[in-house]
């Protein structure tokens, strides 16, 4: 295992919580609280284990409805779509400050059910033509990490292009696939790109954090909880804008694939919750 | 790019509402879905103008479509 001792000293938080000490019961935002916004298809909390984590609007007549992370599994989503499709019209906000992703237009709601069947019971399908879930109106906080899980559909051979973005926000600040795939987390100014150091282009999956502080003028761009390359951050974090999930900020270079977890934080994780949180997700996805 | 080209922001407004109208959306007033299909703004061509997507099923709300160059922000 790489070492996890790359000098980013500065962003060491006050207290790790999770570990073999940690009770079983307690969630990701349990283990990791504080969160700016919490997107996933299980309950990341205790406090919010009852509520729904999706809503869905069904092909067969538009209708919507809300969904738990047990109705997910347990056939209430499926027995809902009946025998059609599901598209995802809102991801909501587990973090507490109900910063709920949407998507008003359903030509560009993401898939969740498939002829009836769930597609996946921890992610939903991004179709690389114009699916996006939006944020809204945000801005870049000026210290932050930006966590979640993506699984590319296509590699090389069957048609990869590059330029796929899981998140972007006006002024490129973004993460996209580039061509050759490398994953490049842009922080607006172009003194502040951080690219992994080797191609990440192939369908698996794959947990990718950033992590930024401009107090520290650092950053870090972590691949499946490990510290993969550093950088610095630049003084200007570029214009407040929508920020979209699944594509850039206009609905440009969407993602052909799926997301799934992703977490902000206007707070620097240390190198060992970002494992932490890896460690402890990966089991859904998984590895 | 096969779509939808208008190079006013209403125009690109009216034809979202006339696709909503043809499908009965939003279906309730507290529906997230409002839209059928959405527009873009094409930011980065001079002058700039507004797009819907291609999709089979707006063809008989909007027509046949045409073929035109959209400019994106090229990875670095």
């Amino acid at each position: 295992m790489a070492p996890l001792s790359i000098s980013l000293g500065n962003f060491i938080g006050s207290s790790t919580l999770h570990g073999g000490s940690t009770p079983t019961e307690q969630l990701l935002l349990d283990q990791y609280p504080n969160a700016a916004a919490a997107y996933s298809l299980r309950a990341l909390s205790t406090a919010t284990v009852d509520s729904s984590v999706v809503r869905v609007r069904r092909s067969l007549d538009n209708t919507e409805q809300d969904f738990t992370a047990t109705q997910i599994t347990d056939g209430t989503l499926e027995t809902f779509c009946i025998l059609q499709d599901g598209f995802v019209t809102t991801w909501y906000d587990q973090s507490g400050d109900s910063n709920n992703s949407t998507q008003t237009s359903a030509s560009n709601q993401p898939k969740i059910v498939s002829n009836g069947v769930l597609i996946d019971d921890i992610v939903f399908l991004f179709d690389g033509i114009n699916d996006n879930l939006s944020i809204g109106s945000f801005s870049a906080n000026s210290v932050a990490t930006i966590s979640f899980w993506v699984k590319l559909t296509d590699t090389i051979e069957s048609g990869f292009s590059g330029n796929q973005r899981p998140y972007g926000k006006a002024g490129n600040f973004e993460a996209r696939w580039n061509s050759d795939g490398a994953i490049v987390f842009d922080l607006f100014a172009s003194s502040s790109l951080i690219s992994t150091k080797n191609s990440w282009l192939n369908t698996e999956w794959h947990n990718i954090t950033v992590v930024y502080d401009q107090s520290t003028n650092q950053s870090g761009l972590y691949v499946n909880g490990i510290l993969d390359s550093t950088g610095t951050v630049g003084s200007d974090l570029g214009p407040s804008g929508n920020y979209l999930i699944g594509a850039t900020y206009n609905n440009t270079g969407n993602l052909k694939g799926k997301i799934g977890n992703f977490l902000i934080y206007n707070r620097a994780l240390d190198s060992t919750d970002v494992l932490g949180i890896f460690n402890d997700t990966k089991s859904d996805f998984g590895l | 790019m096969i779509g939808y080209k208008y190079t006013t922001e209403q125009e690109a407004i009216d034809a979202r509402k006339q696709c909503a109208d043809y499908y009965g959306l939003p279906k309730t007033p507290t529906d997230t879905t409002l839209y059928w299909v959405d527009y873009n703004e094409a930011s980065l061509d001079t002058p700039i103008f507004w797009y819907i997507a291609f999709d089979e099923s707006i063809i008989d709300i909007l027509g046949e479509p045409t073929e035109f160059n959209v400019t994106i922000e090229e990875e670095i």
